[in-house]
């Protein structure tokens, strides 16, 4: 029985919250979370993603995926505060749209909790209500890819 | 995937109001008549029938004629739309935190 993701994402405001708790020590969870080799293996569904990232205040990370119809798909932002191993605050932005400017503020809080777990909050500020019902929609269609690939994979052991 | 783009657009939309949000509550219990409707809230009769046409508009709510009165309900297909689209958005993440447990176990 795994833990259990909540989103909360009101109608007409600009953020998305999502929580989640681990059965992992906060250091280590926190390394998962701002090392590329561990990125790598959790953060996207895909093989193909390669991830860059300099964890420290300044520092940059981007996020690059190809797609089958040969377009590079990359998102990208900077740290603006990286503190080990409680709290990280990036900007994130989606760098396939013409137009520049749909910024997203990321805010990572990790939590001690009793016998050695971890909970994770992750607060996503989008610019304007429009921008964050995008991101929402753009990662429904993600998801139902991946309970696609799940199915197939269950299908697959069955 | 435009015209999901676009119903979801509106239904975002039609839920922005809190008088919105109130009706729709009001009516996950019961019907009303716009009359009945309109009684409780601080605004007038043309407000909330303007109100309804938004949330008729997003397929959220319908209206029957009953006599004189217009009756309306809630569409259940449209709130387990509403459902499913957060279901979904929840469902990336829940896979992706999935595999993080597979990681943080293989490392202890």
């Amino acid at each position: 029985m795994s833990n259990k993701t909540t989103v909360t994402a009101q109608p007409n405001t600009t953020t998305i919250v999502i929580e989640r708790e681990f059965d992992a020590p906060r250091p280590k969870v926190f390394d998962a979370y701002t090392q590329a080799d561990k990125l790598e293996k959790w953060w996207s569904p895909s093989a193909t993603a390669k991830i860059e990232i300099d964890a420290r205040d300044g520092g940059m990370w981007k996020f690059s995926d190809p797609q089958d119809d040969g377009q590079l798909m990359t998102f990208y932002g900077y740290f603006h505060e990286v503190t080990a191993p409680e709290r990280i605050i990036q900007t994130e932005e989606f760098a396939n749209i013409d137009e520049r400017g749909h910024v997203a503020l990321d805010k990572y809080e990790f939590t001690e909790l009793d016998g050695d777990r971890t909970k994770v909050t992750l607060t996503m500020t989008y610019t304007s209500i429009a921008d964050r019902d995008a991101a929402m929609d753009s990662g429904m269609e993600e998801g139902v890819v991946q309970q696609f690939a799940n199915l197939d994979r269950l299908l697959l052991d069955a | 995937m435009v015209e999901q783009n676009i119903y979801i657009d509106n239904l975002f939309g039609s839920l922005a109001d809190p008088i919105r949000r109130d009706i729709l509550r009001r009516l996950t219990t019961t019907t009303y008549s716009i009359g009945q409707l309109a009684q409780n809230y601080d605004v007038s009769f043309a407000a909330i029938s303007k109100h309804l046409k938004v949330l008729e508009k997003a397929k959220l709510i319908h209206k029957n004629r009953r006599g004189n009165e217009q009756i309306v309900s809630i569409s259940p297909e449209a709130i387990k739309d509403a459902a499913y689209y957060l279901k979904q958005y929840e469902s990336l993440w829940q896979t992706r935190h999935n595999k993080l447990d597979t990681l943080l176990k293989e490392e202890s």
